[in-house]
């Protein structure tokens, strides 16, 4: 019982679960996605060297979600003090509330960079054949990224919420 | 601050001086000229009218202006570095008309040119020919017979390769067993290869073959001369010398003609403006005498055009634009409004008699890209990257616009980091422990990070400033168009939907009664377009739906918040990662080095971010309350040019 216990009610092991699994399914969904669209650049490279750095920026969009995962985590770290004044003690409950305020930032950081990467992908075929308007691929993969956003300001407003 | 006023201009000329008058308007460059083959079908035209012939000399000129190119790219890279951006040499018409009549003279030294790089290509080839037969022969130069040596009156001599995997001496003791009677040396010997002649009886050729055979051996036939391999290798070695001392005089002679190089730069840039004005030539029409070219000119430069039709027995007529869907779309704006142009051509341009939408959009894109960045240091960057691009290397176009845009976005990224009290994140304090070990902290207005609800409550209030005033340019519109009920019912009504929900939301009740009135409003005009009692009213309840349309848009501005706290806590990660080093020289070393490359690449994350979001903002959120898209680019007809910059006068 008294193990159980040891195991279950230590809330500093759920918040930092969170922290783990924002950086980790944001970081694996922006992997993914930008790989994709790495694919696609080496393509569009391969016929024209000259447009390298452009490549470069369409396939860093889907880099973000990663980047709004790390920040999660940082944030959840500095709130329970692994990071600066010294580790808190937390109860279950406010532990577990701390994982499920990293969700949001979890799941569709992972899902949205993946689709991002995708239309960042085929922003590469603008500009293989009209490099003059790549600008609008970019624009399109940024309309996936509002929903990375906003996943990352509601674990966020929750994080900051909830009380230490 | 708008759509420049076009003219609609017809121009009849003479077609004897039709060539000159052209290039006068192409040296003007404020014309735009259209195609007008499709005269020739309508039956106004049909008759009247014939084509003007494409110009035969086109192919000639482009055979020209190809040999000139490749002159041009041969003493390029000899000629002394030019500084880049440095400015182009100024041409005029008198220089351009000299160029063209000089020309013989500078297509002698283009033919000379190629013809010298003709002969060293061959040079070239003949080299590393030579070079593969020397390396070919390498192995055997210890061979010490005539090449031309394939044995005696009895014997033969067969030499060839053979892999390093079959022991010789093995081979040797085959033979031997099987009494043929040949002798094999090794003359040489690779990694992989064995390098063997091989001695034999005339009456034996067929045995000693096809016992080599299975060994993979490989016969090598040398030129018939009478020389040794050895001086033969010599011997084509003095041939590559010879030609290397060849080549290095070639590139004497082509270095010579260095200095003809801005000319055929020139004479190259005269074709192509000759070009374009044949290929414009051939899109009008004509009768026996007399040639028509159609288009449009901004208003304003109308009087340029007559100054020029002066010299010439011609006729020109302006009219008002009838077509606007036709119709070039120029901007005009002011210095600051200009980069934002940018923003809006990457949409599309404003259609011909709408509204430009860059000087209202653009104190928006400025404060929105600033509250994403949010950083008194990165701004600082901004700017002084931009400025420094700016009045050192004055770009013009794309790039004067793009680095425009740094700047001032620059300032206004400075501006919201002094509200949020952000210098390269939490550097100052982090900064000031590590050195002194007391932190001083800079004042900050609001702290987006402790106080995120008021800094997304303002944001969502900016958008909604943003929405109405999008709402507003379409109202206008309305109005303008004579259609000032539907401004009333589309846009007023919500308008009052709105104001009930601001009063609402501060004085209570009543406010509601207003959005009420608003709502009676939507609902008994917004299907006004549909036939009969029933799906009016439907439509007009369903209008109301839209509401939730508004909700997301405002929702959507909440971004400005997240992207800001993610640049400002990426930056504060990075400081406190330089800070793990300590108070030491390690330490230090540490911070530094984290602290460039981190907020170099939180930065250009950031830029990248910013920019993508706040165009985003207003080509969804707010050119869709009120844009109408899809103007044509005024491309008016000009010098074009590569090297040279064609100018009307001498004063600079």
């Amino acid at each position: 019982m008294e193990i159980l216990k040891e195991i279950f009610g230590n809330g500093t092991t759920y918040a930092i679960l969170g922290a783990a699994l924002a950086v980790a399914f944001s970081g694996i969904g922006s992997a993914r996605g930008v790989a994709i669209a790495g694919e696609a650049a080496a393509g569009v490279v391969a016929e024209d060297p000259s447009k390298f750095g452009q490549t470069l920026l369409l396939q860093a969009l889907p880099a973000t979600q990663g980047i709004y995962g790390t920040l999660i985590a940082f944030i959840i770290m500095t709130k329970i003090g692994l990071i600066g004044s010294g580790l808190k003690s937390l109860s279950a409950g406010t532990g577990l509330a701390i994982l499920c305020a990293s969700l949001p930032m979890a799941i569709v950081g992972y899902v949205s960079a993946i689709y991002q990467g995708k239309t960042s992908a085929a922003g590469m075929g603008i500009l293989a054949k009209n490099p003059s308007e790549v600008a609008k691929g970019m624009i399109y993969a940024a309309m996936v990224e509002t929903y990375a956003v906003l996943a990352l300001l509601i674990s966020f407003l929750c994080i900051q919420n909830i009380p230490v | 601050m708008s759509i420049v006023k076009m003219k609609k201009i017809s121009l009849y000329g003479l077609n004897s001086e039709k060539d000159v008058l052209l290039r006068d308007l192409a040296f003007a460059g404020c014309v735009e000229i259209r195609d007008q083959s499709e005269k020739l079908q309508s039956e106004e035209w049909v008759g009247l009218v014939s084509p003007d012939t494409a110009d035969l000399s086109l192919n000639r000129l482009e055979d020209k202006m190809s040999g000139v190119k490749s002159a041009i790219d041969v003493l390029t890279p000899l000629a002394s570095k030019r500084k880049a951006f440095a400015p182009k040499p100024k041409k005029t018409v008198k220089d351009f008309e000299r160029v063209l009549s000089e020309e013989a003279s500078l297509l002698v030294i283009s033919d000379a040119i190629n013809e010298i790089v003709k002969r060293q290509d061959s040079l070239l080839t003949e080299n590393s020919k030579a070079e593969v037969y020397i390396s070919s022969l390498k192995p055997w130069e210890k061979l010490d017979i005539p090449m031309s040596l394939t044995g005696t009156k009895f014997t033969s001599l067969t030499i060839g390769t053979i892999p390093v995997r079959v022991e010789i001496d093995e081979l040797k003791a085959k033979l031997n067993e099987r009494d043929i009677e040949a002798h094999i040396s090794v003359i040489n010997s690779s990694k992989t290869t064995h390098y063997i002649t091989v001695l034999y009886y005339k009456s034996c050729e067929d045995e000693v073959m096809d016992f080599l055979k299975d060994y993979s051996f490989n016969k090598v036939n040398l030129k018939r001369e009478n020389h040794t391999i050895s001086e033969e290798i010599k011997s084509y070695n003095k041939k590559i010398e010879k030609n290397i001392k060849e080549l290095a005089d070639i590139k004497k002679e082509l270095t010579e003609f260095v200095e003809n190089l801005g000319e055929l730069e020139f004479l190259y840039d005269a074709y192509r403006a000759k070009h374009n004005i044949i290929s414009i030539k051939s899109s009008l029409v004509k009768t026996n005498e007399v040639f028509l070219a159609e288009g449009y000119v901004p208003e304003k430069n109308t009087e340029k055009v007559d100054s020029i039709i002066e010299g010439y027995t011609a006729y020109v007529e302006y009219a008002d634009p009838d077509d606007y869907e036709d119709t070039p779309v120029l901007l005009k704006n002011n210095g600051i409004i200009t980069p934002y142009e940018m923003v809006t051509e990457l949409y599309s341009l404003p259609k011909y008699g709408s509204i430009d939408p860059n000087s209202i959009m653009a104190p928006f894109f400025w404060l929105f890209f600033g509250i994403m960045m949010a950083d008194i240091g990165y701004g600082l960057v901004m700017l002084g990257l931009g400025l420094f691009v700016l009045l050192k290397f004055k770009p013009t176009g794309f790039a004067g616009k793009l680095f425009g845009l740094v700047t001032q976005c620059g300032i206004s990224t400075i501006l919201i980091g002094i509200v949020y009290g952000s210098f390269f994140g939490d550097s100052i304090p982090i900064i000031s422990e590590l050195f002194t070990g007391k932190s001083v902290n800079i004042k900050s207005f609001i702290d987006p990070i402790k106080d995120p609800i008021t800094v997304m409550l303002a944001c969502i209030g900016l958008g909604f400033i943003h929405i109405i005033v999008g709402m507003g340019i379409e109202a206008y519109q309305l109005i303008k168009d004579g259609k000032p009920f539907d401004a009333l019912f589309d846009i007023g009504f919500w308008y009052i939907v709105f104001a009930g929900i601001i009063a609402f939301l501060i004085i209570g009740k009543p406010g509601l009664y207003i959005s009420a009135a608003g709502a009676i409003g939507l609902v008994l005009t917004q299907g006004r377009s549909k036939k009969g009692i029933f799906g009016k009213l439907s439509s007009g309840i369903l209008s109301l739906y839209g509401i939730t349309g508004y909700l997301s848009d405002l929702l959507s501005y909440s971004r400005l918040l997240a992207l800001g706290l993610s640049s400002a806590v990426i930056a504060s990660v990075l400081n406190t990662m330089g800070a793990l080093g300590g108070r030491s020289i390690f330490g230090i070393v540490l911070f530094i080095v984290v602290f460039i490359a981190g907020h170099l690449f939180n930065l250009a994350l950031g830029v990248l971010g910013a920019y993508v979001h706040s165009s985003r903002l207003q080509y969804v959120e707010f050119f869709g309350k009120f844009y109408r898209s899809g103007g044509i680019p005024f491309k008016p007809f000009k010098m074009k040019s590569k090297y040279v910059e064609f100018c009307e006068t001498d004063n600079k």
